[in-house]
């Protein structure tokens, strides 16, 4: 029994968007499924914290967004190889996460303001300001976790944790389109690769990739 | 094969689930400390700036998850498969969500009484489960109990029982008086975890270090 992969998440990419990029990476078919908010905020059995996304295939029901992405890396081998490169992904998609947390801070508490925008990336992306005060969370710290002679991030193979900087490059992308990839040549050379994968590339450019980005339409 | 050495503070803190995660698997381990400056100023050791950090003989490693995850990788405490690996995961995340608001209630609102009773009401009270709380609750994390394993989600003994049971004593400490009545099964899983021969070893012992956080409160 083998049907398609269910990603059960709102109708725009936000916390949906690694997951469905990596299912998209390794040929996997699934299908985005509209989450049914009264369901979402009742039914403790499939959203057992109230919240989505929610992924269903033919071995778990599991919601919590890096949850589910390890999931899909143990399932298709995108977690590296052994035990050193598992752990430098685990460090990558931690990162990312605690990354995450400030852009959506800056999305949805601070809506885009101007003097919030430069904080941000004064604070967590300006390459020279990485020792400053900013609680481990730095763009710079992510993009120096790349392993020296590696054809991807962490390993020779493509793993969830360039998913997950992928995706957040991407989203950093589209609210400082001047300044990001000029910081951050590495980091935009490997978003150009990933984008190049045949199969990423047929994923972007299909129906599966929404265009609402984050929930209040910003970003 | 040397020890595996835990640089972090002088506290149990961060580090804490890790220490009980290597002592329940009697995997020796040092307390090797944490020299500020260095933390701050070399990336190749400190990727983050931050601390706990673990050098075993596989990997040299930041980010309080990460390090748990490698534990559960090489020690066998990550379930068995898919499905129960996928359980670990979500247990392991909203332990560190509901971690998150604890923190902030130690740090933030250094245990004040009314900011106590909101983090109660809003993620421990069992009647408030689907109330506003971001899916922060430690009713959710209670439920992700699976009926008939031996552990929370597996027959074996996992990092989710780890860090639920550092969370749970941490939140015992400051709620004495009402956890162990609205979490009678969360209890029972504290007392038994407790009484695993590595883990009351590890607590009755000198690595076990008495400050739970820097400030003292908690």
């Amino acid at each position: 029994m083998m049907g398609k992969v269910q990603v059960y998440y709102f109708p725009m990419r936000g916390r949906g968007e690694p997951i469905r990029v990596a299912l998209a990476a390794k040929g996997v078919e699934f299908e985005h499924v509209d989450v049914d908010y009264a369901e979402m905020k009742s039914d403790l059995t499939k959203y057992k914290f109230n919240q989505c996304p929610r992924l269903v295939d033919d071995d778990v029901d599991v919601c919590q967004s890096n949850a589910v992405l390890r999931h899909v890396g143990r399932k298709y081998d995108m977690y590296g190889k052994g035990l050193k490169e598992a752990a430098a992904v685990d460090e990558v998609v931690d990162g990312v996460e605690a990354f995450k947390t400030k852009y959506l801070a800056l999305i949805y508490q601070d809506e885009l303001a101007d003097a919030a925008k430069q904080t941000f990336w004064d604070t967590h992306c300006e390459p020279a300001s990485i020792s400053g005060r900013n609680s481990g969370i730095h763009l710079a710290y992510i993009s120096k976790l790349a392993a020296p002679g590696t054809s991807w991030l962490v390993s020779d193979e493509l793993s969830i944790a360039d998913i997950a900087v992928w995706d957040m490059f991407d989203l950093l992308a589209r609210i400082f389109p001047d300044t990001l990839a000029a910081a951050y040549p590495d980091l935009g050379a490997h978003h150009a690769a990933l984008a190049a994968v045949p199969s990423v590339r047929a994923y972007l450019e299909g129906p599966l990739r929404l265009p609402k980005v984050n929930y209040n339409g910003l970003g | 094969m040397g020890k595996v050495q835990l640089h972090y503070f002088p506290i149990r803190g961060r580090a804490e689930p890790i220490r009980v995660a290597l002592a329940a698997k009697d995997v020796e381990f040092e307390n090797a400390g944490v020299d500020s400056a260095e933390m701050k100023s070399d990336l190749t050791k400190y990727k983050f700036g931050q601390c706990p950090r673990l050098v075993d003989d596989d990997v040299d490693l930041c980010q309080t998850n990460a390090i748990l995850r490698h534990l559960g990788r090489k020690h066998d405490m990550y379930g068995k498969g898919l499905k129960e690996a996928a359980a670990v995961d979500e247990a392991v995340d909203a332990v560190e969500a509901l971690k998150t608001k604890y923190l902030a209630l130690i740090y933030q609102d250094e245990l004040a009484d009314a900011a106590k009773q909101t983090f109660w009401d809003t993620h421990c009270d069992p009647a408030s489960i689907s109330g506003r709380n971001s899916g922060i609750h430690l009713a959710y994390i209670s439920k992700l109990a699976v009926p008939g394993t031996t552990w929370l989600v597996s027959d074996e003994l996992s990092i989710a029982d780890i860090v639920l049971w550092v969370m749970y004593y941490n939140l015992a400490r400051i709620f004495p008086d009402t956890l162990a009545a609205a979490y009678p099964d969360l209890a029972a899983h504290q007392a038994k975890l407790a009484a695993v021969p590595g883990v009351k070893a590890y607590m009755e012992g000198p690595l076990c270090l008495p400050k739970v956080n820097a400030n003292s409160l908690g």
